[in-house]
C-alpha cells in the first residue's frame, strides 16, 4: 500500500467526523475515519450492527455530508461541492448496489439499468448499447422488458449490479448486496459482483457482516463504535 | 432543449408507476378546467348572439341617431342627406335615413281587410347599421322598374303575395324581391328612398327626420359637427344626436355575470388545485424510494422537481385537451340547436381563445397543485436508499 500518488486513488477518507443531534444530545458516529482505495482494489467494511457501516459508505457515496473531515473521489475533494456537482459525482465516477428493492419498480430490466444515463451528461449511442450488453454480462439479456415484480431477489441484485456499472464507474459502492439472498444465490451474486469489477479495473467498496463476503475482497477494514481500523489479523497475504 | 426531451420521456415512464392517480388527478383538473372553458365559452357563445339580436334589431356597435326639425315650410329631406353625405366624417361606415309609411294590401291577397303593413323608406345603407340578413332574393335597389320592389320581413313575407295591390292614399302595386330578418313580429317592407314616389306619388310634407351615422369610434363630435354643418344650409335644426345602439349596455351586463361565473370557476380550480396537492404529497411519500434511488444515481434536486412539475404539466395538457373537446362538442352539436334557424344568426363557433383559457386554467392548476410535492420529491434523504 505504498502507491499512493493521488491518479492511482480512487477513493480518500480523511479524517472524517459525523455527528447527529438527537434528543438527549449530540451523537457522534463516526470518530475520524481515514482510509485510501487504489484503483482497482476491492475492500470490506466489517463490523457489528450499529457500528457505523451505512454511516460511512452514505459518506463516502456522497450521499451525506460529513460534519467534519474530507472525502476526496478521483482526485476531488469533494466537502464544499454543490449539490448538482455531487450529483455529477455520483453519476459518473460512483455506482452503488444496495441491499435489496432498489430496482424502480415500474421501470423494466433495462430501463433500470439505463436509469443513471437519463441523468449527467448525453449519452451516446454506443453507451446506449453497452447499457443493454451489460443486462447480457449478468445473465439476464432474456429478462430486458421485464418489471422489478417479475424478477427474483437475485436477479434484481444482478440487475442492480449491471446498472451500477453503465457510467463505468471508478468505484463500485455496496452495503449488504447479498443481506436479503439465501447462502448460494448470495455467493452468486457477489462473485458476479466482483468479477465483473476485477475485469474492468473498478475498485470496491463493500460492507458486510459476512466473514465469507469479506475474505474475497483485497482488504478489511474494521469499525467499531464509529472508530475505524485496518483489520491486520484477517489480512493475510 | 436535452433536458426537456428526457423530462418529457421520463413523464411518459411516470405515467406508468401509478395509472390510477394520474388519472384521477387529470379528472380532478378536468372538472375545474371544465368550469373556466363552460363559462368563457358560454359567455363568449351568449355575447356572440345576444349582441347579435341587438344588432338585428337597434343597431351595430357606435351607431348615432341625428334628429332634426323643419326650420322653415321648405325643407329638403334630400338636400341634407347630400350635405351630410359630403360632410360626414371619412372614417363612418354607415349612414342612413329612414321614413315610415303605413299601406294597407288589398284583402285580395288573402288577408284580413285593414292588416296595416309598415313600409320603411330607406336612403342609404341600412344594413351597415343594422344586421339584417337576406334569406332569400335581393335588398331592393335604387332601379326603376314598375311595380317598384320591396323586402319583406318574415311577418310580411308570410302575409303577402310575390306581387300584391296596396291602398295608401292611393292605389298601387308593390313586388316582393327578398325577405330579409329584421327580428320584428310585426309586418315590415323595406324600400329605397329613391323609388318612394313610384310607390307614393305625392310625398308628405316632413316635419322631422331621422338619421343614423356609425362611425368606427365612440365619440359622436365629428357626426354632430357634420349634422350641424349640413342642417344650417338645408334649412334643417339638429335637436339631438344620440347614441343609438345598445351594445355597450349589454357588454357590460354580460360582464358583470361572466366575472360572477369566473369566480366560480376559480373556486373550482382551486379546489382541483387543492386535490392534486393532496394526491401528489401521498405519491410523494409512496415514491421516497425510488425518489431517493434517483438520487443516487446521479438525479440533482432540480431534475426530480422538474419530473414531479413535469408530470403535473403533462396530466395538465390532457386535461385542457379534454376540455377542449368537450367545450368543440358542445358549441358545434348543443348550440346550434338553440339558435333559431329563422334568426339567420350565424352558428357560434369555438372561440380560439379557448385553447388558451383552458392550457393557461390547467397549467396554473397543475403548477399550483404540484409545486409543494415538487419541492418536497427535491428535499428527498437520499440516503434513505440505504436504511430500508
Ligand atoms: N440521523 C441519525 N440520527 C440518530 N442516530 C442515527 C442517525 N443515523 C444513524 N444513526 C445511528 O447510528 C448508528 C450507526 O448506524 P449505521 O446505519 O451506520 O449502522 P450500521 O453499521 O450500518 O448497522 P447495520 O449493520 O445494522 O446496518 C446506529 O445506532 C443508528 O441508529
Ligand atoms: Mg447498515
Amino acid at each position: 500500500m505504498t502507491a499512493t500518488t493521488a491518479t492511482l486513488q480512487t477513493l480518500h477518507v480523511d479524517d472524517v467526523h459525523h455527528v447527529v443531534p438527537t434528543v438527549q444530545g449530540d451523537l457522534t458516529l463516526l470518530h475520524g475515519a481515514s482510509f485510501t482505495i487504489a484503483a482497482g482494489e476491492t475492500a470490506a467494511i466489517m463490523g457489528r450492527s450499529g457500528s457505523g457501516k451505512t454511516t460511512l459508505l452514505s459518506i463516502v457515496g456522497l450521499m451525506l455530508r460529513a460534519t467534519r473531515g474530507e472525502v476526496v473521489i478521483a482526485g476531488q475533494p469533494t466537502s464544499r461541492l454543490s449539490d448538482a456537482e455531487r450529483a455529477r459525482l455520483r453519476n459518473q465516477t460512483l455506482g452503488f448496489v444496495f441491499q435489496g428493492y432498489s430496482l424502480v419498480p415500474h421501470l423494466t430490466a433495462a430501463e433500470n439499468v439505463a436509469l443513471p444515463l437519463s441523468y449527467g451528461p448525453a449519452v451516446s449511442s454506443a453507451e446506449r448499447r453497452a447499457a443493454a450488453q451489460l443486462l447480457e454480462m449478468v445473465g439476464l439479456g432474456h429478462a430486458a422488458r421485464r418489471y422489478p415484480r417479475h424478477l427474483s431477489g437475485g436477479e434484481q441484485q444482478r440487475v442492480a449490479i449491471a446498472r451500477a456499472l453503465v457510467r463505468s464507474p471508478g468505484l463500485l459502492l455496496a452495503d449488504e448486496p447479498t443481506g436479503a439472498l439465501d447462502v448460494a444465490t448470495g455467493e452468486a451474486v457477489l462473485d458476479l459482483l466482483l468479477d465483473v469489477a476485477r475485469a474492468r479495473g473498478t475498485s470496491v467498496l463493500v460492507v458486510t457482516h459476512d466473514e465469507a463476503v469479506a475474505a474475497r475482497t483485497g482488504r478489511r477494514l474494521l469499525i467499531v463504535e464509529g472508530r475505524l481500523s485496518e483489520d491486520q489479523a484477517a489480512c493475510a497475504p | 432543449m436535452r433536458a426537456l426531451t428526457r423530462t418529457c420521456a421520463s413523464v411518459l415512464q411516470d405515467l406508468r408507476a401509478q395509472p390510477l392517480r394520474a388519472i384521477v388527478t387529470v379528472v380532478a383538473m378536468l372538472v375545474g378546467v371544465l368550469a373556466v372553458v363552460a363559462v368563457t365559452v358560454a359567455g363568449a357563445v351568449t355575447e356572440g348572439l345576444v349582441i347579435a339580436k341587438s344588432e338585428q334589431e337597434v343597431a351595430r356597435e357606435t351607431t348615432y341617431s341625428v334628429d332634426l326639425t323643419a326650420r322653415g315650410g321648405n325643407s329638403d329631406a334630400d338636400a341634407f342627406w347630400d350635405a351630410l353625405s359630403a360632410r360626414i366624417p371619412t372614417d363612418h361606415v354607415g349612414l342612413a335615413m329612414l321614413e315610415s309609411r303605413t299601406i294597407w294590401p288589398e284583402p285580395a291577397a288573402g288577408l284580413d281587410a285593414g292588416t296595416p303593413v309598415t313600409v320603411w323608406v330607406v336612403q342609404g345603407d341600412y344594413r351597415a347599421i343594422r344586421r339584417l340578413p337576406l334569406l332569400d332574393g335581393a335588398w331592393p335597389n335604387a332601379g326603376t322598374s314598375r311595380p317598384p320592389v320591396a323586402a319583406a320581413n318574415l311577418a310580411a313575407a308570410r302575409l303577402l303575395d310575390d306581387s300584391f295591390t296596396f291602398r295608401e292614399r292611393t292605389q298601387g302595386v308593390l313586388a316582393v324581391t327578398g325577405t330579409v330578418a329584421d327580428g320584428e313580429p310585426a309586418p315590415n317592407l323595406y324600400i329605397d328612398w329613391d323609388v318612394a314616389h313610384l310607390m307614393f306619388p305625392s310625398p308628405v310634407q316632413r316635419e322631422s327626420i331621422r338619421v343614423l351615422v356609425r362611425v368606427d369610434h365612440a365619440d359622436p363630435t365629428p357626426v354632430r359637427r357634420a349634422a350641424e354643418a349640413a342642417a344650417t344650409s338645408t334649412g334643417w335644426t339638429v335637436q339631438a344626436v344620440e347614441r343609438h345602439d345598445q351594445i355597450a349596455g349589454i357588454r357590460d351586463e354580460l360582464q358583470l355575470v361572466r366575472t360572477a361565473f369566473l369566480i366560480c370557476g376559480g373556486i373550482a380550480l382551486l379546489v382541483a388545485a387543492l386535490g392534486i396537492v393532496n394526491i401528489g404529497l401521498s405519491t410523494i411519500g409512496q415514491r421516497s424510494r425510488e425518489l431517493s434511488i434517483r438520487r443516487a444515481v446521479g438525479a440533482r434536486r432540480l431534475d426530480l422537481l422538474l419530473l414531479v412539475l413535469g408530470n403535473a404539466l403533462a396530466q395538465a395538457v390532457l386535461a385542457a385537451g379534454a376540455a377542449v373537446a368537450i367545450a368543440w362538442v358542445a358549441v358545434a352539436v348543443v348550440v346550434p340547436r338553440a339558435v333559431p334557424p329563422e334568426s339567420a344568426l350565424d352558428a357560434p363557433t369555438l372561440p380560439w381563445t379557448t385553447v388558451a383559457v383552458a392550457l393557461l386554467a390547467a397549467g396554473s392548476t397543475a403548477v399550483i397543485g404540484s409545486l409543494l410535492p415538487a419541492i418536497r420529491a427535491a428535499r428527498i434523504d437520499i440516503a434513505a436508499v440505504l436504511r430500508d
